[in-house]
């Protein structure tokens, strides 16, 4: 994809979601609505400029994305990410921590093992320790 | 005034004391350090400990936990482009990048120096000029507070990169992040999609380490997979002392400092506000200005020393006015009520042993930073970078997590956290700053309020903007700061055809 591409698409995005954010705006009492009204006329301003100048914009540019299998494996680690927020959130902390920092280390290319499982179990231990026993900060528990 | 400095001294250096501010401050440190755990939230949890304590000593453990943890949000923005503290975020531009080109001991030994100097000058600032500077920022009304939140704003999305119509884009991102809550006269939920958890607007916590954080390990991952291997981020080639760190910063920790003291007195603009905008004022007179936010030390100094400056300063209006100046300002506002003694002019009449001790407290707990920053963590915290980078990604995200959920002790921010990751790694891509957001963000509940006072005062009547003399005088030093630069950019570009 090209650099026109990106900024093409980028205002595009800006300029519906702002006018899906007008439309929320009608239904708000009138003593509410001026400021959030200013900030939005400002995104379709800058949102139309930005979308006229890349449409404009004649050079494109290389975006400097890798192969097809390098970007398949950037998106399994964003999906695992996602996926350990989402498992922190319903199976506590200890077990997706212990899965996710060595299966992670192993997708972006870490072939140490040993090491990865006990970098997992430190840091586990670790932050429990850190932020429940010695600052008495809340992590997610069943 | 003497009298009582030279009365208070003797017993801010009682041993109780001594050790409460060590301590202090090396907690200060840790606490700072860590993602999602703020100097407020470190004031906070010490707040409940102080009943038992005598005044001097909690103030002295407040005090250090406070200059700590101000200096503690380098450490990962340097070292991680995590910032520690939000007003670690201008930290990140020049110390992540001097840390990948292998100098992260000497950003962080950068950082420390110039974050015990900030501290200083705020807290002889606080002793100096406590009276007559409380005057002055109580002559700002809500048409001038407006004023002040836009013009940090605009300098910062005109000024900071080349593309002034992203800068305003991303901007008004955060302004429009800041509207999602309730509104609050109507009661009315704006943007919140009915859900409960975001009634009371986003957590700028959540939000701030989303997009700040997580990009970062995105493109950590992007890099592995592409190239194999991230650039070299693992060695510590160099170090700097304190006098030739003196001799090369002293200008920019003159200037910085004077911005974080005048930035810190304003209620409402915190450190980040002051370390942004001494970041851009840094650049904007510096004579490579090309070299910001690639690395440049002169960057990480102006970002820390201002973040420090605002510190014992935000204090001025807090013990003067009663009005505090931060966060932390207020809780350590708190703190004094818990011993009974209620901040304001009266304080400084009925107890000045308390008042110029905690201000002598603020003073020493600053420079303690020299040897506890200085010499032990940045030593200690710079091997972090020995990790591979390949485990070093999912321990940032697991440590961002745990950081994140500790803050509401909530999984929907858990959710908030990637989806703002996500926003921030594409706000990347696509060349938008990320730092006018936040700056938005933060700004955006001042700029409203303040606006919908002045109407209500003016009974809509806009000139209320436009007539006062200190309105006027903002808006023309704040045409004259903005305009000059781009002025001058056109020019070249005219004369460059």
């Amino acid at each position: 994809m090209s650099l026109i591409d990106k900024n093409v698409i980028g205002a595009a995005v800006l300029l519906a979601c702002t006018a899906a954010a007008f439309f929320e705006l009608t239904r708000f009492p009138a003593e509410a609505r001026p400021f959030p009204a200013l900030v939005l006329v400002a995104l379709v301003v800058t949102g139309v400029i930005w979308l006229v100048r890349s449409l404009l914009a004649r050079t494109a540019s290389d975006s400097g994305v890798g192969t097809a299998g390098s970007k398949r494996r950037l998106m399994a680690a964003v999906g695992l990410t996602f996926a350990y927020a989402v498992a922190v959130s319903h199976f506590s902390y200890f077990v997706p921590t212990l899965l996710y920092i060595p299966a992670m280390a192993m997708v972006l290319g870490n072939r140490q093992p040993l090491v990865v499982c006990l970098a997992g179990v430190g840091f586990t231990v670790g932050a429990y320790l850190i932020f429940v026993v010695v600052f008495e900060r809340p992590i997610p528990l069943l | 005034m003497l009298d009582h400095i030279l009365t208070a001294l003797p017993a801010v250096l009682a041993w109780q004391n001594v050790v409460a501010m060590v301590a202090g401050t090396i907690a200060g440190i840790v606490v700072g350090a860590l993602p999602g755990v703020t100097a407020a939230m470190a004031v906070a949890i010490l707040l409940p400990l102080t009943f038992t304590m005598s005044p001097l000593v909690a103030l002295g453990a407040m005090a250090g936990i406070y200059n700590g943890a101000m200096y503690g949000g380098a450490i990962p923005a340097i070292l991680l482009r995590i910032p520690g503290t939000p007003a670690a975020v201008a930290t990140t531009f020049d110390g992540y990048a001097m840390a990948r080109r292998g100098e992260a001991g000497l950003a962080l030994q950068i950082s420390s120096y110039s974050s015990a100097v900030g501290g200083i000058a705020s807290a002889i600032a606080l002793i100096l000029l406590a009276p007559p500077l409380s005057i002055v920022a109580l002559s700002f009304g809500p048409p001038e507070m407006f004023w002040v939140g836009i013009f940090g704003l605009a300098s910062l999305a005109l000024l900071l990169g080349e593309d002034r119509i992203k800068g305003i884009i991303s901007a008004a991102i955060g302004l429009f992040l800041a509207l999602v809550g309730a509104d609050q006269v109507s009661g009315h939920e704006r943007f919140t999609f009915d859900r409960l958890e975001l009634a009371s607007g986003l957590d700028i916590g959540v939000v701030l380490i989303g997009l700040f954080a997580l990009p970062p390990t995105f493109q950590m991952a992007e890099e592995l997979l592409h190239r194999g291997q991230v650039g070299d981020i693992s060695a510590i080639r160099s170090a700097i002392g304190l006098i030739e760190a003196f001799k090369r910063f002293w200008k920019v920790w003159i200037h910085t400092s004077i911005i974080g003291i005048i930035i810190g007195i304003l209620p409402g603009a915190g450190g980040n506000v002051a370390a942004i905008v001494a970041y851009n004022e840094t650049k904007r007179y510096s004579d490579d200005p090309d070299g910001f936010g690639k690395g440049k030390p002169e960057g990480v100094a102006a970002s820390e020393c201002a973040n420090n400056a605002d510190s014992a300063a935000s204090m001025i209006p807090a013990l003067t006015l009663g009005v505090p100046g931060g966060l932390v300002a207020a809780l350590i506002m708190g703190g004094l009520m818990i011993q009974g003694l209620q901040p304001g002019p009266q304080l400084f009449r009925d107890r000045p042993d308390v008042v110029y001790g905690f201000m002598l407290e603020m003073l020493i707990t600053s420079a303690l930073i020299f040897p506890l920053g200085g010499l032990v963590a940045s030593r200690i915290f710079a091997r972090l970078l020995h990790i591979p980078p390949s485990l070093l990604m999912p321990l940032i995200v697991a440590t961002t997590v745990v950081g994140v959920y500790s803050i509401n002790n909530s999984t929907f921010d858990l959710m908030m956290l990637f989806a703002f990751g996500l926003l921030g790694y594409v706000m990347e891509k696509l060349d938008i700053p990320l730092a006018p957001a936040s700056l938005g963000l933060i700004l955006g509940p001042m700029i409203e309020a303040n606006m919908r006072i002045s109407m209500v005062l003016s009974r809509g009547d806009l000139t209320i903007f436009f007539t006062r003399p200190v309105s006027l005088a903002i808006l023309a030093v704040a045409a004259i700061i903005i305009a000059t630069p781009l002025i001058s950019s056109y020019r070249k570009r005219s004369i460059g055809g």
